[in-house]
């Protein structure tokens, strides 16, 4: 009952967050600068969840996050399709857990 | 006579329906990779825990938050009272507050309800997706396109948890442990496309990146990934300004 109570209250704090903006964007009107601003979220919450989160991909041992990181940096400027990245960089990983750590 | 007119009519719509559905899949494809293992994870940790298995499908299929459920979980088993989670996940989660004003600004012209439904079902990942990806794609801002991303992440988000719960032993731990990049090597998939023919965009995520490393050094996770995307993206006023007609 307990765990259910938990499972309840998360669900609201993680829900009613994500679904306000609805209402808000509907009634108010942004001025230029929010509308800006806005357009600028997507880079920078990216840019936060990657970095330095990344780094702890293995505790103890950031290289292993960081040669992750830099392997799928390369395999996405030679503009291969993101399962590739994804793919290349889980790989990266698994051949300096097995052979390297 | 009418009937035949409507089919003649709804053919090429389907067509562009079930074309917006493919789309839709397809960009889901790595946020199935990258979320199965967190999923199975997920429950696997829960069994541990001996949560039960309806608990643990309610937690993915109610709070869908992946970091706050495996914080949430951990708190709760250390007999941290209820009150400090929720405000310990309100915080870690509140991030999406700003995802959601960015999303729901973008798509402003959807009907409500999908609106409500894309929200509710709004992680970082499929914002990520939305906002980053290809948007050359004729579908790629439609509804249906978006429901069916929405959809089909939520729905391995669920799945991944109940086959942790049941096939605990299935993942070898060194695979297990090395997809535990997946997500993040998704988010640079997608960003670095997005940025390197965009220097102001580049500056944004580096502002960023530096603020969460200083940030994280004294404030909560939750914290220090809210200040460092909101003063971050602040520059995109000075920065982005002439590009609103883009």
């Amino acid at each position: 009952m307990i765990v259910f109570l938990l499972v309840l209250g998360m669900c609201l704090v993680t829900m009613i967050p994500r679904i306000l903006p609805v209402f808000i964007v509907d009634r108010v009107q942004f001025p230029n600068w929010v509308t800006s601003w806005l357009k600028g979220v997507p880079y920078a919450a990216l840019g936060a969840l990657i970095f330095p989160g990344i780094l702890t991909v293995e505790k103890g041992n950031i290289s292993v996050g960081l040669i992750g990181g830099i392997v799928a940096i390369i395999l996405s400027l030679f503009r291969l399709h993101i399962i590739f990245v994804v793919f290349g960089s889980i790989g990266t990983v698994l051949i300096m857990k097995l052979y390297f750590i | 006579m009418s009937t035949l007119l409507q089919q003649t009519k709804s053919t090429p719509e389907k067509m562009n329906r079930s074309k917006e559905m493919k789309e839709g899949f397809l960009a889901a494809i790595p946020l199935i990779i990258g979320y199965l293992p967190v999923a199975f994870t997920f429950g696997l940790i829960a069994k541990q825990s001996e949560i039960d298995i309806l608990n643990t499908l309610s937690f993915s299929a109610l709070v869908y938050a992946g970091a706050s459920q495996f914080m949430g979980l951990s708190m709760y088993i250390a007999g941290v009272s209820l009150v400090q989670i929720y405000i310990a996940t309100l915080i870690l989660n509140f991030r999406n507050f700003v995802m959601s004003l960015s999303f729901n600004n973008q798509f402003k012209s959807l009907p409500f309800w999908h609106k409500i439904y894309l929200s509710i079902t709004l992680t970082d990942e499929n914002f990520a997706v939305t906002t980053l990806g290809n948007k050359t794609k004729s579908g790629s801002q439609s509804s249906i396109y978006l429901i069916t991303l929405h959809t089909i992440a939520y729905a391995t988000w669920i799945l991944g948890t109940l086959l942790g719960v049941v096939f605990s032993t299935l993942i070898p731990e060194v695979i297990g442990e090395s997809m535990g990049i997946s997500l993040y090597a998704m988010f640079i998939g997608l960003l670095t496309p997005a940025i390197r023919s965009n220097w102001r965009a580049c500056i944004i995520v580096f502002v960023s990146m530096l603020l969460n490393f200083s940030f994280s050094k004294l404030l909560s996770q939750g914290w220090s990934l809210i200040l460092a995307s909101v003063i971050a993206s602040l520059l995109a006023i000075v920065l982005m300004k002439g590009e609103d007609k883009k």
